[in-house]
């Protein structure tokens, strides 16, 4: 069995991204390794900040040898006279064959000749080489670069290859660099070059050069180590999964340790200790068992134990410089109560074309109003409402979301508690921005459920109405996105009926002029939008799309009762759906030529038959009306099941395109009748059987 | 030998290192500027394929970071030590790191890191690909591989490395006040520079005239054009830094609102652009 190792050195590559791209990088090895049906039992692909790692292990020489047909000529074109002809002769010698292995067969329309020829299986070592050269620069990171006057580009300069088959160099280059079996160590540890005598040596080797390639043994030493420290304090630390990822990526041998601040400094609000130790510094923040904010601090060193307490006082005096900053900035800030800041935010640009983020406010309030208009609020709930509108943004002229932009929102609740805002305005400032992506937690209350959605509201129709929308993979203002979160409040709270159609039409009226784009075309746009993002939603969720299509029409005037008709078609009986819908087929076809405003004059009716489907309807429509304003979806399935079998039955005695035009029309009439019963409930048409 | 302490010598120390890497000695640009990248030495002679190595301190003014000389850490000016290599070597990270260890600086009883950072200048049309690199939690230098200038693209690419020489010297010297810091043995970074950053604080923040900036920035724009059309490389580019520096000093004085602020942005990348233009046609690469 073979071993083949790869491995990419490069300098530091971006840590924020390497988890993720180098999951991409090793999807697409799988799949050529499949295409090119590579024997091999296990692929490993590791990273590092500094080197993309392939190891394949346990590789058979080759593969299997093939029994192939391979086609010529026909037998008229092959054989003159009994004798091969040059065309047949050439075939032969083109594929290094005797006239003794040809074979006759026919393809269908003809007898062709054949060879059957044993095709050697292609040596695992030659695959690998016509495969890696294009490795190197697979990994697809956000950004890429050139280096010295190469045309290659990558994340960052790539400084070596090795590229080791067994005990054997398996040549690569690239444009200015050769591959070797060199790798070279840890940059202050081991800062010099290692040889890897054989594919399989790799780890080994590694382990020499003080580096850890396997990055899920970097996170289980950096939170076994965290955990020991903590412990023996018996305090706990916030490990965060998204800071812990990106500190695997930062170091190649992770060595915990632990710094202080000064106790002044634990007379600031919690986040602003917290933010600039975890985003800024990459620290993590210690807790004792009653959940009470220590100052101390844990951190990753890229390197060994020696010499840890100078390394943890050099942070310890960063963070001291940061907090000292805190300080001034909070200082800085309490000089007024958060509502004096609402005034300077006329001089924020929210957009050059949409203004500055006052007027933004003002219509996020015209828009709040509205939302509660709809769900009938009293007045002390409007002025609360009010209240958190007004101050919602004002936190975005404070020092320190100048400095840390992360705090907004935070910081505006902070400052309304001290001033000593009702807790409701507080919160509702706080988790406006929620939720950020879908199942993301959602604002705690109603006031802030109802403000995130003006905010959000008033962002999408206004860059829709200058023009700004997301095309295909683009979408810079994140546009989607804000679709996304007012679906999930929307989807979440029962108790928030708004019509999303109208509430898009609102704020279009509320933007007025300041929007340049064709209201139509805005309202359209948006809506198309929501009903996209519904599509994807309830696709994840795992419902049928044809579900889905038959109740997209009702989705945005009424959300809770489309979920149930999407829930209620996808789980109803599909065998007597299907005859259900059938019946139904027709009268929604024939409605369309139904005059508007006409009555059914029951005097015009000439057969029995449409005496008996009048009164029948005349009962049924009703009790099925009924159930769907009820919401009661399955209820009224059951109900069109029946009426199914009437309209059937009368359509199979009745001739509904009559000679007399008023009998004509009247029958037209009753199927209008009917279809506006059935349009009510889903679009029929839409389902696919 | 014994390490460099005071600030004078860090500096001494680095031009020994990166001369004997084969970088020319420069000087400080004599125009007010925003960062090393704006000297002549780098921003034109980047452009071009001829090879160029250059090593220089750049005082460097940033009005809106004044602190009254109140602040331990920020400045109204601080000082830059920048490192071109064109086209970088590839060992240069490794010549970085050795700087550093000739700075006294023991790498294994430190913790380095590179932390990405894709450095942009929007008034240059300048951007690169590289890191923020951290000496125990602390950025004491950018490093970057331009890969624009002046809106061109860089070939070959160099690197540009820029020291902040005030964190450096705080460090090696165990002090958190930044006007602490020894100079020499008798003299402070206080007793040079506390007066200048109050003044030049009080300056931008209360007393310049917007009236006469925008004054100055449309009087330099336009004869930094006039200059192009005369083919004049060196004298426009002049021009250009000062309408740069008019700008910062109104932005600093809270005269320019963010949507005019991407406006003024634009009209110097623009000129800045212009003069690149020129800069290439001439030395025909």
């Amino acid at each position: 069995m073979n071993n083949y190792l790869l491995e990419i050195g490069v300098e530091e590559l971006p840590a924020k991204q390497i988890t993720q791209v180098v999951g991409v990088f090793k999807e697409s090895i799988l799949q050529e390794l499949e295409k090119n049906k590579l024997p091999y039992e296990k692929l490993n692909v590791w990273s590092t900040p500094r080197r993309i790692v392939v190891l394949i292990e346990n590789i058979e020489d080759k593969l299997e040898d093939e029994l192939v047909d391979i086609y010529g000529p026909s037998v008229a074109v092959a054989y003159r006279d009994n004798e091969p002809t040059p065309a047949l002769i050439g075939f032969l010698k083109k594929n290094l064959s005797d006239l003794k292995d040809v074979k006759v067969e026919n393809n269908g329309k003809n007898d062709v000749v054949v060879l059957r020829k044993t095709v050697e299986g292609a040596y695992s070592k030659d695959i690998l080489a016509k495969l890696t050269a294009g490795w190197v620069t697979k990994a697809a990171f956000d950004k890429s670069m050139r280096w010295r006057d190469y045309d290659i580009m990558f994340s960052r300069p790539i400084r070596w290859i090795a590229s080791v088959y067994n005990h054997e160099h398996l040549p690569i280059s690239i444009e200015g660099l050769d591959s070797d079996k060199k790798t070279y160590g840890h940059r202050t540890l081991a800062n010099h070059s290692f040889e890897i005598p054989c594919a399989l040596d790799y780890l080994k080797i590694m382990d020499e050069a003080k580096v850890i390639v396997e990055p899920e043994k970097r996170r289980e030493s950096i939170c076994s180590q965290i955990n020991a420290v903590v412990e023996s304090l018996n305090f706990t630390a916030a490990i965060d999964a998204g800071l812990l990822d990106e500190i695997i990526n930062i170091v190649e041998y992770p060595t915990v340790f632990m710094g202080k601040f000064d106790d002044e400094f634990l007379s600031l609000p919690v986040p602003t200790i917290v933010v600039p130790m975890k985003d800024h510094q990459r620290y993590f923040p210690v807790y004792d068992r009653d959940g009470k904010l220590m100052p101390l601090f844990l951190a990753v060193r890229n390197g060994n134990d020696y010499c840890l307490d100078i390394v943890a006082k050099g942070n310890e005096k960063v963070l001291r410089a940061r907090l000292r900053d805190v300080q001034f900035f909070y200082n800085d800030d309490r000089k007024k109560p958060l509502a004096d800041y609402v005034e300077s935010l006329k001089t924020v640009v929210y957009h050059a074309k949409l203004g500055t983020i006052y007027e933004k406010v003002l219509r996020i309030d015209a828009l709040s109003r509205f939302i509660a208009a709809v769900n009938g609020r009293d007045e002390a709930f409007l002025a609360n409402l009010n209240k958190a509108v007004m101050l919602s943004k004002a936190d975005l002229n404070t020092s320190m979301v100048n400095e840390f932009d992360e705090l907004q929102g935070t910081m505006g609740a902070i400052y309304a508690r001290l001033d000593g805002e009702e807790e409701k305005i507080c919160t509702a400032i706080e988790s406006h921005y929620l939720p950020r992506y879908f199942g993301d937690s959602l604002p705690a209350d109603t006031i802030g459920r109802i403000i995130s959605i003006a905010d959000k509201m008033d962002s999408l129709v206004g860059s829709f109405g200058i023009g700004i929308s997301p095309k295909g993979g683009r979408d810079p203002f994140g546009l989607r996105r804000m679709m996304i979160s007012i679906l999930s409040i929307l989807m979440s709270d029962r108790t928030l009926n708004v019509n999303i159609a109208d509430l898009i039409a609102e704020s279009v009226k509320i933007l007025g002029n300041v929007i340049s784009e064709k209201p139509e075309d805005i309202i359209s746009n948006v809506i198309d939008g929501f009903n996209q993002r519904l599509r994807v939603i309830m696709g994840e969720r795992g419902l049928r799309h044809d579900s889905v299509e038959a109740s997209l029409p009702y989705a945005l005037s009424d959300i809770q009762g489309f979920i149930k008709r999407c829930e209620v078609l996808d789980s109803y009986d599909r065998v007597k759906l299907s005859a259900t819908v059938t019946n139904l087929l027709r009268p929604l076809k024939l409605s369309a030529q139904a005059k508007e405003n006409t009555a059914i004059d029951p005097k015009l009716f000439g057969t029995e038959a449409e005496r008996s489907f009048f009164g029948n309807i005349s009962k049924i429509l009703p009790e099925i009306n009924e159930k769907t304003d009820n919401g009661d979806f399955g209820g009224a399935l059951d109900k069109l099941a029946c009426l199914g079998g009437y309209i059937a039955e009368f359509l199979d005695q009745t001739m509904v395109m009559d000679e007399n035009l008023p009998v004509r029309e009247n029958r037209i009439q009753l199927m209008k009748i009917c279809a506006d019963t059935i349009r009510r409930i889903a679009d029929f048409e839409k389902l696919q059987f | 030998m014994a390490k460099p302490f005071y600030f004078q010598d860090i500096v001494l120390e680095l031009q020994r290192y990166w001369s004997k890497q084969g970088c020319l000695l420069g000087n400080p640009y004599d125009i007010e500027k925003g960062a090393g990248t704006m000297n002549p030495n780098t921003f034109l002679k980047v452009l071009g394929s001829k090879p160029w190595n250059v090593a220089f301190v750049e005082p460097s003014r940033r009005p809106k970071d004044g602190r009254y000389g109140d602040n331990p850490n920020r400045l109204y000016q601080h000082h830059q030590f920048q490192v071109i290599m064109k086209p970088s070597p590839d060992n240069i990270i490794d010549l970085y790191l050795n700087s550093l260890t000739e700075l006294g600086i023991e790498l294994e009883k430190h913790d380095i890191r590179f932390v990405e950072d894709n450095w942009e200048s929007p008034t240059l049309g300048a951007s690169g690909l590289g890191w923020e690199v951290w000496l125990d939690g602390m950025e004491i230098t950018q490093f970057t591989y331009f890969q624009k200038v002046g809106m061109f693209e860089c070939r070959p690419v160099p690197s540009e490395i820029t020291y902040g020489l005030e964190r450096i010297a705080m460090y090696l010297q165990d002090v958190d006040d930044v006007y602490e810091v020894k100079w020499n043995e008798n003299v402070t970074y206080g007793e040079i520079f506390k007066k200048q950053e109050f003044e030049n604080s009080k300056y931008s923040f209360e007393t310049s005239n917007s009236d006469i900036l925008f004054e100055l920035f449309n009087q330099y724009e336009a004869e930094a054009q006039r200059l192009i059309d005369e083919e004049l490389v060196i004298p426009s580019y002049d021009f250009v830094l000062k309408c740069s520096h008019s700008f910062n000093v109104l932005d600093a004085g809270g005269a320019i609102s963010v949507t005019e602020r991407v406006r003024f942005i634009a009209r110097i990348r623009t000129l800045a652009h212009k003069v690149a233009e020129l800069y290439i046609g001439q030395i025909g690469a």
